[in-house]
């Protein structure tokens, strides 16, 4: 039986979340999530190189023989991941100081590799297209979450984009959120409540 | 044979493989570069406008010279950069950033050279150390800083031969002397090249 390409692009944001479900890509998740701004940029940057390599590895998966498949995945991810980089670096200054090597280190997010290994060189594009859409759209709402949390909970406010969106008033932030241990506690307690939450439904 | 062309086949593929991509990548650097590159110049311009207001040069432009640092912080410790100066690019001078330890941290000052020797100017960049009002003074009274200005990087540049010293404030302004010492001795060993 064949999923539908509709369920291969939502089966991503809850049921196969990569951070929440399939807890991959943990490492820069964390480590960007302590901004709202910051988690946008990764989400889009990410979402952006799985799409792409899954739409190339899709396309050319039945000329690559199979013993080099791993070398040419981490080749067309590297490219695409260099790609977003430079350009990162020429257009979207900001997002490329603020994420740093995080960027770069998209080549190694197993997320993505993942995907490709996975999915991409075992199904057509239009199916590819639709996990990779999916599976960016989960991590970047998961990220936003988690930030949300981090960046108003830890400072007091949400500021994005040069805007104060959101200011909590009288209320003193525990710096902790802020920090990598306040990145752990908050992953782990969604976690966990998204688990009893799908425990419920079944 | 059959085992010859697979080997063959395999490394053709990843051959073919990475050319395509370091072709995208060319194709990427070419476009985002240019970009960049703009904007890092004028960051940089930004960021030493004021230094270049000391030359009174309109269309100067600062290139760093880690060459020159790195030469010259065998001379001088405290020296944290060093910058050509040029107008349509022909040298016009050095700016030398420099510190020194002053009454209650360092002093630094960047100091403005121009190519025949002479200093263009100087320009006080951190002086957080010093007390508020007695070493503050040496860049609230206009006449300190500019009895280097002409002066000639083989002149002494010493407190009390050459240079008067805010009374009161000795300390700092024999620190601010020794960062435009140390200027003139990065200048007169490295900056001066041919170039």
């Amino acid at each position: 039986m064949k999923r539908s390409v509709w369920r291969d692009f939502t089966i991503g944001i809850i049921e196969e979340n990569p951070l929440f479900s399939l807890v991959i890509g943990l490492c820069a998740a964390l480590a960007v999530s302590s901004k709202v701004e910051n988690a946008i940029f990764m989400g889009v940057a990410a979402s952006f190189v799985m799409v792409a390599s899954n739409i190339l590895i899709s396309l050319i998966r039945k000329i690559i023989p199979n013993q080099i498949r791993i070398p040419v995945f981490i080749v067309v991810i590297a490219s695409f991941v260099t790609i977003v980089d430079l350009s990162m670096k020429a257009f979207f200054p900001a997002g490329y100081e603020a994420l740093g090597v995080w960027i770069p280190l998209i080549v190694v997010n197993c997320m993505i590799l993942g995907r490709a290994e996975a999915f991409a060189s075992k199904n057509g594009v239009i199916r590819s297209i639709a996990d990779g859409l999916g599976k960016g759209l989960g991590y970047t709402l998961a990220l936003l979450v988690i930030a949300v949390i981090r960046e108003l909970g830890g400072t007091g406010q949400i500021v994005a984009f040069e805007n104060t969106i959101v200011s909590l008033k009288g209320f003193q932030p525990p710096q902790i959120l802020q920090s990598f241990p306040g990145a752990f506690f908050t992953f782990g307690i969604l976690m966990g409540l998204l688990r009893k939450l799908q425990r419920k439904g079944e | 044979m059959k085992k010859i062309l697979y080997f063959l086949r395999l490394s053709l593929t990843l051959m073919l493989v990475c050319g395509v991509s370091a072709g995208a990548l060319a194709a990427t650097y070419s476009i985002t570069q240019p970009i960049v590159k703009e904007r890092e110049d004028r960051e940089m311009r930004e960021k030493y406008e004021d230094l270049l207001k000391i030359f009174k040069v309109d269309g100067a432009m600062l290139e760093e010279s880690s060459e020159a640092l790195e030469k010259g912080k065998e001379v001088v410790e405290g020296l944290e950069a060093v910058f050509d100066v040029s107008k349509d690019g022909k040298k016009i001078g050095v700016v030398v950033m420099t510190g020194s330890s002053g009454y209650g941290g360092p002093v630094k000052a960047a100091v403005a050279i121009n190519n025949d020797g002479t200093i263009a100017g100087i320009k006080v960049l951190d002086i957080s150390g010093e007390t508020k009002g007695v070493g503050s003074r040496v860049i609230e009274e206009p006449g300190f800083i500019e009895q280097f200005t002409g002066k000639a990087v083989s002149d002494p540049l010493k407190i009390s031969t050459d240079i008067d010293a805010i009374s009161g404030a000795t300390i700092t302004s024999r620190a601010i002397a020794q960062d435009v010492g140390d200027a003139a001795k990065v200048f007169k060993e490295f900056a001066v090249s041919g170039k």
